[in-house]
């Protein structure tokens, strides 16, 4: 029975290992493939977890929109990568060199930008980084006026499939580029305008431009038209949409998206502005239109609604004016004038006081003309003392710092704006914007070189410090415990190799007293038996060398150990007299070396050398765009003395011609 | 009165009688044009240098200018020299930085903190401040722009500075906002043996999706 029970159980145990053997196989997952083992060594892992984190502040610099420190980072970066050998994987390197190509635009290093985009689209094949790419060079390239690239761009997304690679606003903002290079061209653009988004501002932008090409075409119809859809399509659009930086949070590229969905408060002013600009434009387009389709109620309405602050607003009073003179509407035009007379500072206001004793002359108020020639002249007058003063600001280097805000007589402010906008044969606003950057790399190189100051003082206090410190630390001391050990260790070697080295000086400090116990007997023993007749009893003496026996024997057994234990002891000595006499070198080293500082100072010099290089090359610059600047706008004030001095004497002579009139026995 | 009204009359149509009344008429209208002319000639001429519009004698259309909304950027020999000129300051820059670390973080006694986040789901970031054995080392608010920043693979360094070698301890305490808008403030210890080398430590916000709440890690590297 027993065996029985014993041979069930045997073969069920059997079943059910079978059977779980079975399910395991059937049922159970299959075990993750093991990953690669890491062959990279501990440092090399640090020090790509390291490039990971400047990756990272690359990342952080660029969405928080600091250009200039994400092209220090990316520097870094590189500096990092080479040093430490561990490269980036293509993707990163391709997001670096995207966002270096990024910045760069921004900052206007356009040629260092473009060779990178241009890299970037020939070797790599990533789409995302394509898109991206195609459209930064397509932005750049359409900046710089060159056509055919934005096309090229657009047409490589959409036969790639890359559309969704791009954020939202990028799309929209290459589009646009397309529209206006194929409206440029003649070719058909509204098709593709349609696939921006109805608020967009880029849809305003186009029909402006679109109405301008009309009006020059004197389709005066169409462009009429254009301009009315301009406006109303510019009335509906979000006053967020007017400024074309990406505001929204769609895109991991999006230049300006750290906004989040809103704007700051200086990007809602500018993009108030910016509508505000574009709204004078439309209304001037319309207005100048609507007087060449002699529709004078309508030009004026649109004219009025021109900012008082635009410069547009009076030179537009003062066409319409003289487009109503034309027509012999003299109450009309005299109004205009006589509005922007009494409206304006400015030299248009000065043309108004002329277009009004014109037109009082035409109407036979000689009277008027009088006063008004009278007004004129002493207008000028003023004016021609004001530019004299100005003339000798304009000579001052710092003149040209503060010419987009500064104390600019108004007026001259169409001088200021000629200077902000160039004429034909200068640009001078691109001049201005080089000086401005100028001055910033000016303004770095200072702080730059304050910096190297700041260097060479901290150089200099660690080289007292290290002075001090190396007066304070006597090294002789440390010298002379040095040599007595190295004497001490000598000894103790050569007992320890002696071949006649006694059992006794390895013995405990019990041992030899014990000893020295033991020869004290015997002198005594050996002294009493020779002071007294009757001598000891010979136990005590053999007591003594019994004993003085058993201890040699002891020491004799103990030898063997006891001479290793001092062997080693004196080999730990010689290992700390090493260390000691190492410590002592690199500190004796260290007190007559300075040559870390040397290194460093050698390194500053290097940079101070550069950076004032830098700064003298920038001064330079800024030395001779700001004789241009000057030049241009000297010229222009000569020839705008000389007209106001031509206009004087004409003024005077019609004033002289009227008073001859009003006196006719005068001149007989 | 217009210059070529005055022309249409003559001297000889004019009878005798009244010839002198006449030599005066025709003086005054003599002046009257020449002060036409004159005032004409001068609103031109100012005009002109004015840049005005449209001048009185000049019905040509005037032409309007391209509504511009891009900057132009010249690309020309002063562009390149600027170009230069911004690429060698980038270089400086850097070597300035990488010089400045060297001398006031030497790497016997550097310690950097990052910091990074992740999507950010659970929890939003107001500040972080960072203690080093104790004492505050830095308090660190930070912006919307800053957040974002960090959402989108940004790494912070948080913290350079230095301490001494040995046993020491940093603490970070995060303070924000976290699931269901509650305040939230979390704190993660590290404790390191500061030895020769520099010492890089990265903190980290993560999401957990299991737990539904934001971990905290502090790992040196």
């Amino acid at each position: 029975m027993l065996l029985f029970m014993t041979q069930l159980k045997a073969t069920n145990f059997a079943c059910i290992a079978l059977v779980s053997l079975v399910l395991n196989g059937c049922f159970s997952t299959p075990k993750p493939p093991t990953p690669a083992a890491d062959t990279r060594s501990a440092v090399q892992i640090l020090a790509q977890k390291r490039q990971d984190l400047a990756f990272g502040q690359v990342v952080y610099s660029y969405f928080q929109g600091a250009p200039d420190q994400t092209l220090l980072q990316g520097a870094l970066t590189r500096v990092n990568e080479l040093r430490a050998q561990t490269p980036y994987g293509p993707d990163n390197q391709d997001r670096l060199d995207l966002m270096r190509g990024a910045v760069s635009l921004q900052l206007g290093m356009t040629q260092q930008a473009e060779g990178i985009f241009n890299r970037l689209l020939a070797q790599s094949g990533n789409p995302y980084i394509q898109a991206n790419t195609w459209f930064w060079l397509a932005k750049s390239s359409f900046a710089q006026k060159r056509m055919g690239v934005s096309e090229r761009a657009y047409l490589a997304i959409i036969e790639n499939d890359l559309e969704d690679e791009l954020s939202q606003d990028h799309w929209e903002e290459l589009v646009y580029q397309v529209s206006h290079e194929r409206m440029n061209m003649g070719a058909d653009w509204e098709t593709l305008a349609g696939e921006l988004s109805s608020d967009s501002i880029y849809q305003t932008y186009l029909i402006a431009n679109q109405a301008v090409i009309e009006h020059n075409k004197q389709d005066y119809d169409a462009a009429n038209e254009a301009f009315i859809s301009a406006k109303l399509l510019l009335n509906a659009t979000p006053v967020e949409n007017s400024i074309q930086e990406e505001n929204n949070s769609s895109s991991w590229w999006s230049w300006f998206n750290w906004f989040g969905n809103g704007l700051t408060e200086s990007q809602e002013d500018r993009a108030f502005q910016e509508r505000n600009a574009l709204f004078d434009r439309l209304n001037y387009g319309l207005g100048v239109t609507l007087l060449e389709q002699k529709d004078y109620a309508n030009a004026l309405i649109a004219l009025k609604l021109i900012g008082r602050e635009s410069l547009h607003a009076e030179q537009a009073m003062l066409t319409y004016g003289w487009t109503l003179a034309q027509e012999n509407r003299w109450p009309l035009a005299m109004a205009a004038w006589q509005y922007l007379r009494d409206n304006s500072k400015g030299i248009y206001a000065l043309q108004a006081s002329h277009g009004l004793a014109y037109g009082y002359e035409q109407q036979g108020a000689l009277a008027e003309a009088f006063d008004a020639l009278r007004d004129s002249s002493r207008q000028l007058d003023a004016v021609m003392t004001s530019l004299n003063s100005f003339g000798e600001q304009v000579q001052q280097a710092a003149f040209f710092d503060t010419v987009e805000n500064g104390n600019w007589p108004i007026e001259h402010r169409d001088l200021q704006i000629l200077l902000l906008s160039g004429n034909g044969d200068i640009d001078s606003a691109y001049l201005l914007g080089v000086r401005g950057q100028a001055k910033q790399l000016l303004n770095t190189l200072e702080g730059n070189l304050a910096q190297i100051d700041g260097m060479y003082r901290l150089l200099d206090e660690r080289e007292l410090a290290f002075e001090r410190r190396s007066e304070a630390l006597s090294l002789t001391d440390a010298q002379e415990t040095l040599d007595r050990t190295q004497l001490h260790i000598e000894a103790f070697e050569t007992i320890l190799n002696s071949d006649q080295i006694s059992a006794k000086l390895l013995a405990t400090t019990e041992q030899v007293s014990a000893l020295e116990r033991l020869d004290k007997g015997e002198e005594r023993i050996l002294r009493i038996n020779t002071e007294r007749e009757a001598n000891l009893s010979q136990k005590y003496g053999q007591r003594v060398v019994r004993l003085k026996g058993v201890l040699a024997w002891e020491l004799s057994e103990a030898y063997p150990a006891t001479r290793w234990q001092h062997q080693k002891q004196l080999n730990q000595l010689k290992v700390a007299y090493a260390d000691a006499n190492k410590q002592y070198t690199r500190l004796k080293q260290l007190q007559n070396n300075t040559s870390s500082t040397d290194e460093q100072r050698s390194r500053v010099d290097v940079m101070a050398l550069s950076a004032a290089a830098d700064y003298a090359r920038t001064e330079a610059l800024v030395d001779s765009l700001t004789r241009r600047l000057t030049e241009f706008l000297q010229a222009n004030m000569n020839l705008r003395m000389q007209a106001l001095a031509d206009q004087q004497v004409a003024t005077r002579l019609a004033i002289i011609r009227l008073q001859d009139l009003a006196e006719p026995g005068r001149g007989l | 009165m217009t210059i070529r009204n005055a022309s249409i009359h003559t001297v000889k149509d004019l009878p005798s009688t009244t010839r002198i009344v006449a030599l005066l008429l025709i003086k005054n209208v003599l002046v009257q044009a020449c002060l036409a002319i004159m005032l004409l000639i001068a609103a031109a001429l100012w005009t002109n240098n004015a840049n005005a519009q449209q001048d009185p004698s000049d019905t040509q259309t005037p032409v309007l200018a391209e509504v511009k909304n891009q900057p132009a950027v010249a690309d020309s020999d002063l562009a390149a020299e600027m170009e230069t000129l911004k690429q060698a300051l980038v270089n400086l820059n850097r070597d300035l930085f990488i010089l400045e670390e060297d001398l006031l973080f030497p790497s016997s006694t550097q310690v950097a903190v990052y910091l990074s986040m992740d999507v950010g789901e659970y929890f939003k970031l107001d500040a972080v401040e960072l203690k080093i054995d104790g004492k505050l080392a830095t308090h660190y608010l930070y912006t919307q722009r800053q957040v974002n920043a960090l959402y989108k693979g940004g790494v912070q360094r948080l913290f350079v500075g230095n301490i001494n070698q040995g046993d020491r301890e940093i603490s970070a305490f995060f303070i924000g906002t976290g699931p269901e808008n509650r305040p939230y403030k979390r704190a993660v210890t590290l404790q390191f043996d500061k030895d020769d080398e520099a010492a890089t430590i990265e903190l980290k916000i993560v999401d957990s999706t299991s737990k539904q709440q934001p971990t905290f890690s502090a790992i040196l590297l």
